[in-house]
């Protein structure tokens, strides 16, 4: 209990220390991060606890995102409370999970894999193309002007200032965004532990033998893509909010795969794990980006781009993780315990 | 005695092969029936077609004279019919106790809902599912493993596993395939004494197992197959000195060549 303390004391102190340590571009990382999070805990669920290996993720994090910003901004002249945006937002992201689910829930492993990525790049490529003959998205070009996160005055996306105290904007943004993920998290956890988590569990780890339990297969594949998918887009709610401006290009094959590697980074299906894979590859990509300036610095000039110099850190870490840690970074004690067995 | 569960002339056929011909058998209320026959003889597509994994292309399943839903586990398994696997097939990433929690599912009922909110009544069923698996846990005997992951189990301990899962449903039918597959002498005769221990609790068992002399001691009733074909039913005695079933055991091979 003590320890928990301690680290809520440390959790919300961080962006302070942050923000007058390293600046507040760093604050806004970590807000992206939070994000991450969430994403990684709703594909978790898929991914981790059902074993439905998912690689068109990003898109239930595409459709949270267009319907925050169809829903508020000058597209349609709509704006609309957060507090009603964010639950529609979740809840279609939730149908489309349920629904492009369905189609595949007799497929497995390789099979499953390729059918998802496919549906992610069509939803994808619908959002790019949804601007003729009748104009929803915008296509390419994006919607740009979508409110800021706000409830009634308090707008979140701007300073609060109380008496002589002023909350920076990416601080009020990591409170909000700390909260949701804290909910997302004890949501999660909490169906890990329940009759539904162990369904998927079963199912993930022999299909044929939970339905001769009595476990509904199909309906709690089903349950896990929508889950999953809720969450995604609640998070997609938030990005729209917290960005002001969502285009196509953000929701592309290459997230899903990354979001993918966060889940299966940190150890799949333990949320400690979740949480540190998250964090790690959405905070490293911006530290790497910092030695384009000592690249410079040491030899006048940028010898391996950032965003390459990512992806081999990416390939690397994976690659020395299957070899060196196979379970996960942060594994279940249980995991654990096992591997010093062996 | 009533029947729990009647197959009458059941046939599948996977493409060519006939893998059972009108197959009619019964089993009766709490008794332990076995179920043998040659290699290839059709008793694990028996298993199959009964537990739902197959539909069967021609005959009935009744059970208590209703029909039972063709196709489906998971509704046969709320019917009241459980199994394990004659490949056993447990959860290897769950621990032994998990396994188990993992049988109590249709026998609890907790929702999404439910145990997002951690509503009391939730708290209050996961307590009762909790009791009930420690309870299926030391009736097989593997309190001691509870914390195991069940892949790290020994042969027989994952076979008793597999029973105690299949146990937790409470069905009224438990369907063993081969469990003594792979046991010692030791293990068969305790895997024995706790097939009869569930029969006397109230569950009928039906058990496929090639080891005759084993199955004779523990079985009232005994069907054979053979080919896809039930050659013979009836007691054990009876069914051992059965003039077809004797050439099938020894004559294999020899007439049927063809
Ligand atoms: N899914 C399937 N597809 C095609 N053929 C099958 C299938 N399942 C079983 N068979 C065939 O049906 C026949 C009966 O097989 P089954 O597994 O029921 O035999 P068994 O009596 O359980 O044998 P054993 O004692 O070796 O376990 C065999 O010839 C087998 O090859
Ligand atoms: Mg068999």
């Amino acid at each position: 209990m003590k320890k928990n303390i301690s680290l809520l004391v440390a959790v919300l102190l961080l962006p302070w220390l942050l923000y007058f340590s390293a600046g507040q571009s760093w604050v806004r990382i970590i807000d992206f991060s939070l994000l991450y999070l969430m994403l990684s805990l709703g594909l978790n669920v898929v991914v981790g606890y059902a074993g439905l290996l998912d690689l068109g993720y990003i898109a239930f994090f595409a459709v949270g995102a267009y319907c925050y910003a169809l829903l508020s901004s000058p597209q349609f002249g709509i704006h609309w409370p957060l507090l009603v945006i964010l639950p529609i937002g979740a809840v279609c992201a939730g149908l489309f999970g349920v629904l492009l689910g369905a189609p595949t829930l007799r497929l497995k492993g390789d099979y499953l894999a390729i059918v998802t990525l496919g549906f992610g790049e069509i939803i994808r490529i619908f959002l790019n193309n949804l601007s003729s003959p009748v104009n929803i998205t915008n296509g390419p070009q994006g919607i740009s002007d979508i409110d800021p996160l706000h409830l009634g005055s308090i707008v979140f996306n701007h300073g609060l200032v109380f008496g002589d105290i002023r909350i920076p904007s990416v601080i009020n943004i990591y409170y909000l965004f700390l909260l949701a993920v804290i909910i997302t998290m004890i949501f999660s956890s909490r169906l890990e532990r329940s009759r539904v988590g162990r369904a998927w569990m079963a199912i993930r780890e022999d299909e044929l033998a939970a339905s001769c339990v009595g476990i509904h297969t199909k309906r709690y594949k089903l349950l896990a893509f929508g889950l999953g998918a809720t969450m995604g887009g609640l998070s997609g709610g938030l990005f729209a909010g917290f960005q002001g401006f969502v285009s196509p290009e953000s929701f592309t094959l290459m997230e899903s795969v990354m979001i993918l590697c966060m889940v299966v980074l940190g150890g799949m299906g333990h949320i400690p794990g979740v949480i540190v894979g998250s964090l790690l590859l959405s905070i490293l990509p911006e530290v790497l980006r910092e030695t384009a300036g000592w690249q410079r610095g040491l030899f006048g000039q940028v010898i391996v781009d950032p965003a390459n110099l990512r992806l081999i850190m990416f390939a690397l870490a994976l690659v020395v993780m299957m070899l060196v840690r196979p379970e996960g970074l942060i594994p279940s004690a249980l995991r654990r315990k096992e591997m010093q067995h062996e | 005695m009533n029947n729990l569960l009647e197959l009458n002339h059941v046939s599948k056929r996977f493409g060519g092969l006939v893998a059972l011909k009108e197959v009619s058998m019964h089993i009766p209320e709490q008794a332990i029936v076995g179920l043998i026959g040659p290699n290839g003889a059709g008793k694990t597509t028996l298993f199959n077609i009964i537990t739902g994994l197959y539909r069967p292309d021609q005959g009935e399943l009744l059970l208590r004279h209703q029909p039972l839903p063709v196709g489906m586990p998971h509704k046969i398994a709320q019917h009241g019919i459980a199994r394990t696997f004659q490949n056993i097939r447990l959860f290897n990433n769950l621990t032994v106790l998990e396994n188990i929690l993992v049988g109590r599912h249709m026998r609890s009922q907790a929702s999404v809902l439910g145990a997002i909110l951690n509503t009391k009544r939730t708290r209050l069923e996961e307590k009762n599912i909790r009791e009930k698996a420690l309870f299926f846990l030391n009736y097989v005997g593997l309190t001691h493993r509870a914390h195991d992951y069940a892949k790290v189990l020994s042969y027989g301990d994952q076979r008793r596993l597999e029973i105690a899962r299949a146990l937790a449903t409470e069905p009224q039918l438990l369907a063993l395939d081969e469990p003594a597959a792979g046991m010692n002498i030791k293990e068969r005769n305790d895997l024995a004494l706790l097939i009869q221990q569930i029969q006397q609790d109230g569950t009928a068992v039906l058990v496929i197992e090639h080891d005759v002399k084993w199955i004779m001691s523990l079985c009232q009733h005994i069907t054979v197959l053979n080919f896809g074909e039930v050659i013979a039913a009836g007691d054990p005695h009876a069914v051992q000195n059965h003039p077809k079933v004797i050439e099938a055991y020894l004559g294999k091979g020899q007439h049927h060549a063809a």
